[in-house]
């Protein structure tokens, strides 16, 4: 009692005490409602990954609940891993593979190398030229892809006007339909943000290091991979996470790119064409997109802390 | 599995400091020299080893190990040509002589690579590579040669016979089928323009006339190319013409080289230190200018022609942008007025500004802007825009509705839940139950939905949450004893509103009161319903029974638009949450004790204190989210393909140029939603100016 009457708003009474301890709860309570019903998707999903066709179709996923665990089996994963199956996850978590482990680290060393420049060179047009790269941050994937599709089904060349003569600009490495067309992709589109971030935190760094670095006769090269290098790590693991995520459950990139060779297709675009065949798959749809989002899922639980960071230090204002 | 959100942004985005400052300054002699081969890397090198051997196992070590080497390769030559680069302009200044050699041999090198590249050049039998070897090898000895003299007497006739030959063997290397019959007209013009054109630039960079000729001699040798061989008909002319071609520009440029100024040790150190920002931008820069800044521009350029490219024809694809009824359609607006939405949204909005001005006698303010005024104004202009855009129909004007809808209850939601987190019991656990549907695709997640979704005939049992709810409802209310126990539960939580919102009137809590009256309204409105005409998912039939009935959520237009959208503010809410969460917790506490001192209540505080702090970051969601929002395109795709009134312009545009194959009215969508972002890239820019200064 004698801590309610700290409270000025108390109620002296022990009795209306009660009432309004409850109320005072009511947001915990609301919390946690939201919390509920934020979750109740993908358990649905996950629950119903493992029961069969008829189980599914004979009762909602929460018979769990009411001790009902007829017909629960690991078939569904079985059948939509099986290569040649309809579907063939297994093929398609390779080709994910494929496609964002380039599309992670080649924009990661490149972007390091022009934050650093951004960051610590002096050169003309510095300020204007990291002002346009960041411009470029916000930009529509949807606006490139054309032109890309063709560069990479026909190579791109150019006809000069006036004198007609066409230069090739880039060959035709008949990249279409494979994995490097969808990772070069994905690796132009990752530049101005990787740039943006790192330059963030690389130009933050303090300066007296770099004097005294300079003192010792060290040059920008050295300077960059001995120096920098190892003390960005925290925003290079940030960034490494973000984006292997990014490109990990992209679906139109690799759409427009690959979406014509069926071997090479990612997981995100063999499930969504699983749910174009809704009604009759549906029992293996669960599964797959279940697989397809494990590799993001252990991520998420095992490293949250750089996964948090990555996005948070993309947009709070650094 | 916590979110430790104040420390990651202190880290990552406001600053490295903290990280940095523990490195002491000492440490850096160390970590200049380098580390050696520790017990602790090798660790972590049996355990990646120990990764890929499962991966190669498990899903075939061919795929895999196929992947990887890919992916060394492409690592292995963007290191070795940044690294070589680097090593190169070190000799600058200790090395000139083998400075310049390596230049010419690399120069030499990609210069006839890319003409063989090109299939200009004769065949030569094992054909890669020798040509561009060959053409490294004669230019690196020329500039080999011509660093040996210092003076420029020596060093004049040396460079222009040097770049001849160069250009000589060029021409006798050039196949016949490229062979130029010369037009000297034309090759005049060319020169002269040339000249004209790059010596102008030059002398304006450098406000300098003595440079105007040195520049007039690059532009004389370009011009001179382009004049004979892009004036002249391939592949009729002769080897001495060819020769006449390439020798001529080649002398040119050995003549700028050789008038170049003697490389005095001060010169060499500029061009080591001007070069070094070229090498660590020009990999990055390459990748932007070919993957987006070229490309976009292209796309432009396609938005005006016809669906092959092959037409000019202006503004037509844009005109069927806006005059086709399926993405452009305001036939409807009228009805506008009369929805029930409408209504509400006025009512609300009225109701808002009266508590505003009741609140605000007491302050003695005009208006008083708190929960309970500016709660159902924000409500009732977001159901007005709802309104507006369920009634006038169309791609577009269902993309506005996404970024209206997902911007603001994402960020709403965020933010109450950020709120409700804080400092609560057991927050770091919700807050990432919250956050988790970022890390599911968009794909998966309107997989996901697709099951919450999901419509069983009406005599079968619902195996989707909502239907299955909205049945159980319709069965409640249709029976006549549980319709009973429903009313009085109803009728307990109506009473406890109703103290609510007098202890709210009381305590002069407008935010309260309004929320429990809002509640109360809504709980009175259900047991109407339940004792009345009845709710949920029933149809009585005319024999008198009742049978189930579903909702098909994604089928029944225009409200199908708000299902999908529910998708999108699922999976980012946990992102303005965590955002606004970090924000929230970075208030100063003295500014909120403060306030509390002066007697400031919980929701005053809130409004007045924290909310104006977090302005700024609250800006940063809104314009990311924005972002997201407007390129939508995984979520309509998957769960209806743009069908039943739900399509968006980027599901639009990829069916247009990738299913149609229109890629003129493909590339037209693009730039319309490139317009659409162009105000928040500004507003992006101008953020981070004001950041910097």
């Amino acid at each position: 009692m004698t801590t309610a009457l700290v409270d000025p708003s108390a109620p002296k009474t022990s009795n209306t005490g009660g009432v309004y301890r409850f109320l005072r709860s009511i947001p915990t309570w609301v919390l946690w409602l939201l919390v509920i019903v934020w979750c109740v998707p993908t358990l649905g999903l996950l629950v119903n990954s493992f029961r069969g066709r008829d189980a599914q179709r004979a009762s909602g996923w929460w018979s769990i609940f009411t001790g009902d665990f007829d017909g629960y089996t690991l078939d569904n994963y079985r059948e939509v891993l099986a290569a040649g199956a309809q579907g063939g996850m297994k093929q398609g978590l390779v080709n994910s593979l494929a496609i964002s482990l380039p599309a992670t680290i080649i924009p990661i060393a490149i972007a390091a190398f022009a934050a650093y420049a951004f960051a610590w060179i002096d050169f003309k047009g510095r300020e204007g030229l990291f002002i346009g790269t960041v411009a470029l941050l916000a930009i529509p994937t949807q606006v490139a892809l054309i032109p890309l599709l063709q560069m990479f089904v026909r190579g791109a060349h150019l006809t000069i006007p006036g004198i007609d003569k066409t230069v090739t600009l880039f060959p035709d490495l008949d990249l279409a339909g494979s994995t490097t067309a969808v990772w070069l992709t994905h690796a132009s589109f990752a530049m101005p943000f990787a740039i943006f971030l790192l330059h963030n935190y690389i130009s933050s760094l303090p300066r007296d290091l770099f004097e005294a670095a300079r003192i010792d006769g060290a040059d920008h090269f050295k300077i960059f991979y001995r120096l920098v290098l190892p003390l960005s790590v925290p925003v290079l693991a940030a960034f490494a996470i973000f984006q292997f995520l990014w490109t990990w459950n992209d679906y139109l990139i690799a759409l427009v790119m690959v979406g014509a060779n069926p071997d090479a297709l990612p997981a995100t675009v063999k499930i969504a064409s699983q749910a174009g065949e809704f009604g009759r798959l549906e029992h293996l749809l669960t599964a797959g997109a279940f697989l397809q989002a494990a590799v993001p899922l252990a991520v998420f639980f095992l490293l949250q802390r750089f996964f948090v960071r990555g996005i948070l230090a993309g947009s709070v204002k650094g | 599995m916590t979110i430790t959100d104040d420390r990651g942004t202190e880290e990552a985005g406001a600053g490295a400091a903290p990280v940095a400052k523990r490195v002491a300054l000492g440490d850096v002699q160390e970590r200049l020299r380098g580390r050696k081969l520790s017990a602790d890397s090798i660790f972590r090198m049996v355990v990646v080893a120990g990764l890929v051997a499962f991966l190669g196992f498990y899903v075939g070590a061919g795929s895999m190990l196929t992947t990887l080497l890919k992916v060394a390769i492409a690592v292995g030559i963007s290191a070795a040509i940044f690294v070589g680069a680097n090593l190169l302009f070190d000799q600058t200044y200790p090395r000139w002589t083998t400075f310049n050699t390596a230049v010419g041999a690399v120069i030499g090198f990609v210069t006839l690579l890319v003409l063989d590249g090109n299939r200009v050049l004769r065949e030569l039998e094992p054909r890669p590579w020798l040509w561009a070897v060959i053409g490294g090898a004669a230019l690196g000895a020329v500039m080999f040669l011509l660093s040996a003299p210092r003076q420029q007497v020596a060093r004049l006739p040396l460079a222009v016979v040097g770049f001849a030959a160069f250009g000589a063997l060029i021409a006798l290397a050039a196949a016949e089928s490229v062979h130029p019959s010369l037009d000297w007209g034309k090759l005049v013009i060319g020169t002269v323009v040339g000249a004209v054109i790059v010596g102008g630039i030059s002398m304006l960079r450098k406000r300098n006339v003595a440079l105007a000729e040195k520049g007039a001699l690059v532009g004389a040798a370009i011009g001179w190319l382009v004049g004979a061989w892009g004036g002249a008909e391939l592949g009729t002319g002769s080897v001495g013409e060819a020769l006449v071609a390439t020798v001529v520009p080649g002398a040119l440029i050995g003549l700028r080289v050789g008038l170049a100024a003697e490389a005095t040790p001060v010169r060499r150190r500029a061009i080591e230190r001007r070069s070094r920002s070229w090498i660590f931008l020009v990999p990055a820069l390459t990748f932007i200018a070919a993957g987006l800044v070229i490309p976009l521009l292209r796309t432009i350029y396609l938005s005006f022609r016809d669906r092959n490219g092959e037409e000019n024809i202006g503004f037509d694809n844009y005109r069927a942008i806006f005059t086709n009824k399926n993405t452009f359609n305001l036939d409807n607006w009228t009805a506008f007025f009369t929805s029930r939405l409408f209504w509400i949204a006025v009512a609300l909005i009225g109701v808002g500004i009266i508590a505003g001005v009741a609140m605000g006698r007491r302050t003695r303010r005009s208006f008083e802007s708190g929960g309970g005024s500016m709660g159902p104004i924000a409500i009732g202009f977001f159901l007005l825009a709802c309104a507006v855009l369920s009634t006038v129909r169309g791609t577009i004007f269902n993309n506005i509705w996404w970024v209206v809808v997902v911007t603001t209850l994402a960020t709403a939601i965020g933010l109450a839940v950020a709120v409700l987190a804080d400092r609560s019991k057991g927050e770091n656990v919700a807050k990432s139950l919250i956050f988790l549907p970022m890390a599911i695709s968009f794909v998966g997640a309107g997989i996901i939905w697709r099951f919450m979704y999901i419509a069983r005939p009406p005599q079968d049992e619902q195996t989707g949450v909502l239907n299955s709810l909205w049945v159980w409802l319709g069965q409640i209310s249709t029976s006549e004893s549980s319709k009973w126990i429903a009313a009085v539960v109803l009728g307990v939580v109506g009473v406890g509103l109703a103290l609510l919102a007098l202890r709210g009137v009381r305590t002069k809590a407008g935010g309260l009161a309004a929320m429990s009256i809002a509640l109360l309204l809504l709980v009175g409105y259900l047991i109407y319903r339940f004792l009345g005409p009845g709710l949920g998912g029933f149809v009585e039939l005319e024999s008198g029974e009742t049978r189930a009935q579903t909702i098909l959520f994604l089928q029944e237009p225009p409200f199908n638009n708000m299902w999908l959208m529910v998708v999108l503010i699922w999976i980012q809410a946990g992102f303005a949450m965590v955002i606004l969460s970090a924000a929230i917790k970075a208030v100063p506490t003295e500014l909120t004790e403060a306030a509390k001192v002066d007697g400031a209540t919980e929701s005053q505080v809130f409004w007045r204190v924290t909310i104006p702090q977090i302005a700024p970051t609250i800006g940063v969601v809104v314009t990311t989210l924005i972002v997201t929002v407007m390129k939508v395109f995984d979520i309509v795709k998957v769960m209806t393909s743009g069908d039943f009134d739900t399509q968006v312009i980027a599901n639009e545009m990829f069916t247009r140029a990738f299913g149609n194959s229109d890629f003129g009215l493909g590339a037209a969508l693009a730039v319309v939603l490139f317009i659409a972002i162009v105000p928040v890239m500004f507003v992006n820019i101008r953020r981070m100016q004001k950041a910097k200064a």
